[in-house]
């Protein structure tokens, strides 16, 4: 016989929500993350300080993670650096959320009907098409050479590049359940269709959106990167780790490896903990791994 | 029964070709308004800072500016399909030669990276998946989120410090060849097929070794997604019922293991197409590394130095290779499965 | 003249093991069953009682978490459950127990032609060429009754109607001439009128190669009048077992009694105090032969002449 017990009630719940993978990247990101957002506090010295003198220099006291060839100290930039590369994530993720989910929810529910608004679904689908046959890359580089150099621009474009993605996701999800019982129940009763849509379909269709999240902050972390390593994203003397690296990159093959190595690192570590969180959510939400 | 298929598979390239026709005119919109976003008069934005003025007006003219949009679009169209791609100022030359030099360079370093992952992945999911076996499961679970957090730029440079600078095997990143070598004659502008149609086997052999360090790279951070896709699809297909009522019956292991991966191809074909495309893209950074003189290097330079004309090109043929890749994955999925719709 | 005893299900057990969170969960329990050459025993029971769960485990093909607590399924004079994976895949499933499913649409391989896949089940036990073994395929397919069996063999499995796939998924269980076969709700997930086809089809498939079958329904009719034996099975236990005409027409154990009763009468019936009323005088008759012959009972078992044996303990 089972106790129902407080105790007995809050283990299942840990049990039921968390796993090994949301306790990795918990463990990682948490102090990460923090980090940076103390970096003024912790940070030894200001990101952008050139210590004229002193190129290139290895590992020492003074600086722990040695200068890069303008003279900055790494270990400050490599603490600071994060805070750009996470808003830029965070926000273009964002911005293809709050877009991409109701796109996807009006293309999934009118898609193939009659009317108005199913024409103007066809329209928008062709469209999501044409977006998505672009290469990610070249597409973000295009734009940001059209739009100019800013990092408001870099969230644009990585946000303008998810939209097609959610959108795609919730269309997927949307078109199986708007053509479930409960749905056809509620429209022959005369429900408004927005009621519907937000009220019936949008909790079930989400998840995978949900799951898409980490991976799209990860992703744009990993693309933001790129950009500014090409010369297409943040700009000097922005702390930005795909900036270090491409400041580093020249120097790597005469062998002064650190100011290359540790953004590297720590960019990767950085989208590993985020993926970790992602397959922890969506190992979290699929009601089949509940014991 | 065979032709019956081909038939079957014929009438649907047919049908999807029909469709690529308005998603290209799409991408050529698309691409056709990128320029024209710039501030400034598009016929000096696409000759850059020097040009002269003789030289804008003729332009202008080209480009129909001054009259209506549609017919500026007209224009470009026709000359899309004369094969002109505007020109270059900072190579000087039509972009249209350029890139016919660039594509191949970036196609040859994708295409086996693309091969090997392939290869890699249906190793890895013979080995794994099919047995079962937890741990080796886990390891391959860890490397897909492990390498998957490298951006392959970075690991490029890794990859040159440790085995060019410190050991020495790979030869040095500045370009598909050793200095001493002259490019093969051109014929699919494949380095390694060219030269072996030369019978130049040490050419052959130095193309190669310049391959290796970028193709590694690329290798080792992008097979990273697939390998989950595959490994994640095919423990999903092995509790499908209808693989569990078969085995019940007495159906075979061989039988019932290619049940199973025929049944897990799709997710993984659509993740391996995709990842093609992406490579496409972002092989721009691995190509900066290691002077690949490919459309990678080519786009960043042209952004770099505000060359508009190969950037409009550049995109435009990203986008085409991405539907012809496509349209191959669909025509793959379509013979596979008959369930799909057209 | 007794017959050869085919399967011995002796003392079978499946639980969900103990876990942090719950304790270990019986699903079935003490299963006893017995199958004799040409015999045909009919399982019976409602949703949940575990007839799923022991079909899986009589062919050792449980679904996590269950696991086989204890017992024995014995097949001629081998424990099918200590055997290793390829004596089993080879010797024993398809080639001596075969096995149907309800919901047949969904058994199959859904990008797979339904005719490759029974062909594919032969040439796992049979070395023969394959268009040796896609005629005997259709030759099948002819004595199930599919019509068009040239044409339907090419059919995948998203094109065929339940009764169609029900045919097939027959055809792949009995390809290979088992001598048992276990039929885990033959008629499930089909129309009436299907099922009534499909009945037919078991019955003339019974009479004519005389194999031995254990029917898993909830269909009391469809027992009746394909067994010859039964077996009452209630929330992992059986309850009551014996000869079909017997225990249709003598149940003693209560859920028996409701089973048979509540199948045959029409709803208002059943809801009408003189229905309640004969059934309770049912139970009473049950409790009073609890106590009566409480000191005769064998393992919670009491047993009646031919066979009739019935659950008296809690």
């Amino acid at each position: 016989m089972m106790k129902a017990t407080n105790k007995g009630k809050r283990n299942f719940f840990i049990k039921k929500y968390i796993n090994v993978y949301l306790i990795i990247g918990f463990v990682i990101l948490v102090p990460l993350i923090l980090v940076t957002f103390f970096a003024d506090k912790i940070a030894p010295y200001d990101p952008t300080t050139v210590f004229s003198g002193e190129y290139l220099m290895g590992l020492s006291n003074k600086h722990i993670m040695g200068t890069d060839s303008l003279g900055m100290d790494i270990f400050s930039r490599v603490m600071y650096a994060p805070r750009i590369d996470l808003i830029i994530g965070i926000l273009a993720t964002s911005l293809g959320t709050i877009i991409g989910v109701p796109l996807g929810l009006f293309v999934g529910y009118f898609e193939s009907r009659k009317g108005i608004n199913g024409k103007i679904s066809l329209v928008l689908i062709r469209i999501l098409d044409v977006i998505q046959a672009f290469p990610v890359f070249i597409l973000g580089l295009a734009i940001v050479a059209v739009t100019g150099q800013k990092v408001i621009n870099v969230i644009y474009v990585l946000g303008f590049i998810w939209i097609p993605v959610f959108a795609r996701l919730v269309r997927v999800e949307t078109l199986r359940t708007r053509d479930k019982l409960f749905v056809l129940q509620e429209r022959a009763i005369g429900q408004k269709n927005s009621v519907i849509i937000f009220k019936h379909i949008l909790p079930n269709a989400i998840s995978p959106a949900i799951t898409q999240i980490s991976t799209s902050i990860a992703a744009s972390i990993l693309l933001t990167a790129g950009l500014s390593f090409v010369g297409a994203g943040v700009r000097m003397p922005h702390p930005e780790l795909g900036l270090m690296i491409s400041i580093g990159s020249g120097n790597m093959i005469t062998g002064q490896w650190w100011p290359t190595v540790f953004p590297g690192i720590i960019l990767a570590i950085l989208v590993f903990g985020l993926s970790m969180i992602g397959e922890g959510i969506t190992i979290s939400i699929d009601p089949r791994n509940w014991k | 029964m065979i032709t019956f298929k081909i038939l079957r598979i014929l009438k649907f390239i047919g049908r999807r070709l029909l469709y690529l026709l308005p998603q290209l005119m799409g991408v050529t919109i698309v691409v056709f308004l990128l320029v024209r976003l710039i501030p400034g008069n598009p016929a000096y934005v696409l000759l850059g800072q020097g040009a002269s003025d003789e030289a804008v007006a003729v332009m202008s003219e080209r480009l129909g500016l001054g009259k209506s949009i549609i017919v500026q679009y007209e224009y470009y169209i026709r000359g899309l399909l004369q094969g002109n791609l505007g020109d270059s100022w900072f190579t000087s030359n039509p972009v249209l030669i350029d890139i016919t030099q660039k594509l191949p360079a970036t196609l040859e370093l994708i295409t086996y990276s693309i091969i090997i992952i392939i290869a890699l992945s249906l190793f890895i999911a013979k080995v794994t998946a099919i047995r079962g076996n937890k741990i080796v499961n886990n390891i391959l679970r860890g490397y897909g989120f492990l390498a998957g957090a490298f951006p392959d730029f970075w690991l490029s440079l890794i990859i040159i410090f440790l085995l060019f600078t410190l050991a020495g095997i790979i030869p040095a990143p500045i370009g598909r060849l050793d200095i001493s070598f002259i490019s093969p004659q051109r014929v699919t502008g494949f380095y390694t097929i060219d030269s072996l149609l030369e019978l130049d086997f040490k050419k052959f052999a130095n193309a190669w070794s310049h391959l290796f360090a970028p193709v590694l790279a690329l290798v080792i951070v992008n097979s990273a997604p697939i390998l989950k896709m595959a490994q994640a699809t095919i423990i999903r297909t092995q509790k499908e019922e209808y693989i569990k009522f078969a085995k019940d019956n007495g159906l075979s292991d061989k039988f019932s293991e290619r049940m199973i991966y025929r049944n897990s191809l799709p997710p993984v074909l659509t993740m391996i197409g995709y990842i093609y495309i992406f490579m496409l893209g972002s092989s721009v950074l691995v190509e900066n590394i290691f002077s690949w003189g490919g459309m990678g290097q080519y786009a960043v330079q042209a952004i770099t130095h505000s060359d508009y004309a190969p950037m409009q090109a550049i995109v435009l043929i990203s986008a085409i290779i991405s539907y012809i890749v496509y349209l191959v994955l669909d025509i793959v999925y379509y013979s596979i499965d008959p369930r799909v719709e057209i | 003249m007794t017959k050869e005893r085919i399967l011995g299900i002796h003392n079978l057990s499946v639980v969900v093991p103990e876990e942090q969170g719950h304790p270990e969960i019986s699903i079935l329990n003490g299963i006893n069953l017995y199958l004799k050459k040409d015999e045909h025993v009919g399982i019976i029971g409602g949703s949940g009682s575990g007839k799923s769960v022991l079909m899986n485990a009589i062919i050792k093909s449980l679904q996590e978490p269950l696991v086989i607590k204890s017992g024995e399924v014995v097949l001629g004079s081998e424990n099918i459950l200590t055997m290793k994976h390829d004596q089993l895949n080879n010797k024993v499933l398809g080639k001596r127990i075969a096995s149907i499913c309800p919901n047949p649409n969904w058994r199959l391989d859904p990008i797979e032609p339904v005719g490759e896949q029974v062909k594919n089940i032969y040439l796992s036990h049979f070395k023969v060429k394959e268009a040796e073994a896609r005629t005997r395929v259709l030759e099948l397919f002819n004595m199930v009754g599919i019509p068009d069996a040239t044409t339907r063999y090419n059919a995948f499995s998203h094109e065929l109607s339940g009764g169609m796939a029900q045919r097939v998924l027959i055809t792949m269980a009995l390809i290979c001439e088992p001598e048992v076969l276990l039929a885990d709700e033959p008629t499930g997930g089909l129309d009436v009128t299907i099922q009534m086809q499909v009945f037919d089809l078991i019955l003339r498939l019974i009479r004519e190669k005389q194999r031995s079958i254990i029917i898993a329904s909830r269909d009391i009719g469809l027992i009746y009048h394909l067994c010859n034996h039964i077996y009452v099975l209630k929330e992992g236990r059986i309850v009551e077992a014996g000869n079909i005409k017997d225990v249709i027409q003598n149940p003693i154990h209560p859920y028996t009694c409701k089973l048979i009763k509540l199948s045959e009468s029409n709803y208002k019936i059943r809801r009408s105090q003189e229905y309640m009323d004969l059934l309770q005088t049912t139970d009473n008759k049950y409790y009073k032969l609890c106590e009566e012959n409480a000191a005769h009972c064998k393992d919670g078992y009491l047993m009646f002449e031919n066979e009739h044996i019935v659950r008296v303990c809690k």
